[in-house]
């Protein structure tokens, strides 16, 4: 385990420390700053990352209504099915190009430098006289920053080493709010629409469920920490906007910003969508008549007309013909 | 979204890196027992004859004050010393006068509160006690820092005496020679303070500094005056030899002037512990392990040594004895987990006491002991003459640990 310990200080703590260190030894010793411009350039040499991890998405959402025909060929058997379930799966994913966890590998790759920047923030700005005493065998021999510590912690008039609830107002409330608003402004833009009524219902509970628990987490956050998720939510949103080809951002049944050309794909994947999931639909209500509702989105993104009269209980069946 | 489920329970799990640890706390001997701050901040009592802790002193009796730093002093029958607790710069901490009698303050029930952080040792100056502090945290336009002089009295009605503001946070605990207080803050400034009770004081508190002295980095070590004379350590990697009657009329920002016998050594890392002085060597260890003995007229090195570590507290100079032969020795607290012995002659290693668990803290010898608190709130001894006759008490609950 001592050998993780060491890896993880010298490939992630040190060197972020050290570029905390030197921001702050050339941005006028002010560490807001730095670690905002420090989360801009560690978006920025992720955006590859970024631009894989939404392509994959994209692939996968495509798929999305040749899986759901797998899944429903194969529902309610077992054994060999099961496995050739699975067979005929992986065979789609490789002939579409998608890998299952592709979408989850950046966000693991994301994952230790999220930790090891905040760890790295507490480190060089530490509260405490053993941790001040420690960041001396942090830093670099050649950093000029060690001439500087201990780094000014003061922000805007808050300490970024407080906890956020202790901050003064109107911090202590703005940057729970702002925290948790931007992070779902980020999930609204990764979120793709789907035709599958339990995924939507998973992705419409987290969208919902993740900002309002960041939000609340941040209130017992050190203040440079909700600093840091701000901005690089702020910056993930920019990046996901060029990424995803300025498609506009929906908010509330109203659509935001959005280029000519983003717009257009926007509506023809949604157009798509829709129709792939009447087909389903259709194909699925023929094959069992169990009464199970499939949401349909229409062309502006909006529930259908015929789900709405579902949802009122005004169920119509059709015959088979 | 398991990632960032992740990562803020690693965030919250992370808080922790906020809070003081403790530790630091160096024993000290009074009538034959030792008396130190453990890790809950409590002030406890280790009866040396019976190698028990005494069940019948501690200090406080319920929850502990968080932290303990500094070495608790001593004034006729009662201790003084500070602790606090902080999640980031939100702090709450205590200045105590115990009792050695009873255990309990002597100012009432509880101590005096300061919502700051409190690092470093007291000062004592007859009946005032000096504390140094970081910001107070329900002081919004505030001073960085401050020195409080306090009425060590038993039962005084009013503790305050005066407080002066400081530039930033100060660590340094407080140094006192005759009636000059010496405290520095992480700003970079060495404060020589006038801590006389005389009635011409009783004014602007600004109007006790006998002189300044401002550095570009900051002041962490603690402070060595004696005899006029001031010798300290910087962040910078300095450490500086002050004759306080010269400063007085020197400028602030001057350096060392050597026809007045100052001088700066550079030890080529932090300076955090505290230089010790005897005769005409001073002994300076460095945060990188590095252990310098130092010509205490002319500032030349003598010899320097490296040991493994990080040393943040004073080492102990104490008489080892082999046989027949006795040498003069420094215990180091290394940091890690030995207290190393080297010889003040030429730096050469002569052993080292195995400890098992880190170790901030100046060790202390008393009789033929060394007695060392490490850092997970240990209080171990050993036979001077035979390191393998050792003893382990925690400082907590009293159970052995040998």
């Amino acid at each position: 385990m001592e050998i993780f310990g060491i890896l993880w200080l010298e490939i992630i703590m040190r060197p972020m420390i050290n570029s905390l260190a030197l921001l702050y030894h050339f941005l006028g010793s002010n560490f807001g700053i730095s670690i905002i411009v420090f989360t801009i350039i560690i978006r920025v040499l992720m955006i590859p990352l970024t631009v894989r991890q939404t392509n994959q998405m994209k692939k996968m959402q495509a798929i999305q209504p040749k899986m759901k025909k797998i899944q429903d060929k194969y529902k309610g058997k077992s054994g060999d099915a099961r496995r050739q379930m699975s067979q005929e799966t992986m065979a789609l994913y490789r002939e579409a190009g998608v890998s299952p966890i592709g979408c989850l590998g950046p966000m693991i790759i994301q994952m230790p430098i999220w930790i090891g920047f905040y760890r790295a923030i507490i480190r060089t700005m530490p509260p405490t006289p053993e941790g001040l005493a420690n960041l001396s065998g942090l830093f670099y021999a050649w950093n000029p920053a060690i001439a500087s510590v201990p780094f000014n912690s003061q922000f805007i008039g808050m300490s970024l080493i407080d906890n956020v609830s202790v901050a003064i107002f109107p911090y202590n409330f703005l940057l729970p709010v702002l925290v948790g608003a931007s992070m779902f402004l980020q999930q609204k833009m990764t979120t793709n629409p789907t035709t599958d009524e339990r995924q939507r219902q998973t992705n419409q509970m987290m969208l919902w469920m993740m900002p309002i628990m960041f939000g609340a987490f941040t209130w017992q956050f050190p203040a440079g920490l909700a600093v840091y998720i701000l901005f690089s939510n702020i910056v993930g949103v920019v990046i996901q906007y060029y990424v995803s080809g300025k498609q506009p951002i929906e908010l509330f049944g109203r659509s935001f910003l959005g280029s000519a050309e983003g717009k257009a794909a926007r509506a023809a994947q949604l157009a798509a969508l829709n129709e792939d999931s009447s087909n389903s639909s259709k194909g699925s209500e023929e094959s069992n008549d169990n009464g199970q509702s499939t949401e349909v989105l229409g062309k502006d993104g909006r529930r259908s007309d015929r789900n709405r009269s579902r949802r009122t209980g005004r169920r119509t069946r059709r015959r088979r013909h | 979204m398991l990632g960032l489920l992740v990562f803020a329970l690693v965030a919250t799990g992370c808080i922790n890196d906020l809070k003081p640890e403790g530790g630091w706390s160096s024993p000290t001997e009074i009538d034959g027992n030792i008396y130190v701050g453990n890790k809950d901040g409590k002030v406890v009592r280790f009866d040396t004859d019976a190698n028990v802790l005494s069940g019948s002193f501690e200090y406080p009796a319920g929850d502990g004050l968080g932290s303990i730093y500094g070495t608790v002093k001593q004034v006729r029958n009662v201790v003084y010393g500070t602790g606090y607790d902080c999640t980031g710069d939100s702090c709450s901490g205590e200045v105590f006068a115990v009792s050695l009698d009873s255990g309990n303050s002597v100012w009432g029930q509880d101590g005096y509160e300061l919502n700051t952080k409190l690092v470093g040792d007291v000062g004592i100056s007859g009946s005032t006690i000096l504390v140094a502090t970081s910001a107070i945290n329900d002081e919004a336009d505030g001073a960085s820092g401050y020195l409080y002089a306090l009425d060590a009295t038993p039962g005084s009605s009013s503790i305050l005496k005066w407080r002066l503001p400081l530039d930033g946070d100060a660590w340094t605990g407080v140094a006192v020679d005759g009636t000059t207080a010496y405290v520095g803050t992480l700003a970079g400034t060495l404060y020589a303070v006038d801590v006389s009770d005389s009635d011409s004081f009783t004014g602007d508190p600004e109007s006790r500094i006998l002189w300044t002295w401002k550095d570009d980095h900051s002041l962490a070590s603690g402070i060595h005056a004696e005899g006029g004379l001031v010798y300290f350590g910087t962040l910078g990697n300095k450490v500086y030899k002050f004759d306080s009657d010269y400063r007085k009329t020197a400028d602030p920002t001057s350096s060392f002037n050597n026809s007045r016998g100052e001088w700066e050594y550079d030890a080529g890392a932090w300076i955090w512990a505290k230089p010790v002085v005897e005769g005409d060597t001073v002994y300076v260890a460095a945060v990188d392990g590095s252990v310098h003995s130092v010509d205490q007229a002319t500032g030349n090195e003598n010899w320097s040594t490296k040991i493994e570590g990080q040393i943040v507290a004073a080492p102990a100079l104490f008489d080892r004895q082999r046989g027949d032969i006795t040498e003069r020795a420094l215990a180091v607290p290394s940091g890690e987990k030995h207290v190393q012995v080297v010889s003040v002659i030429d730096g050469r290693e002569l052993g080292v006491f195995v400890t098992d668990e880190r170790v901030k803290t100046t060790p202390l010898v008393s009789g033929d002991h060394l007695y060392v608190h490490t850092l997970n709130g240990d209080l171990k001894w050993y036979s001077l003459a035979d390191t393998n006759q050792r003893g382990c008490v925690n400082l907590k609950d009293g159970a052995r640990c040998d």
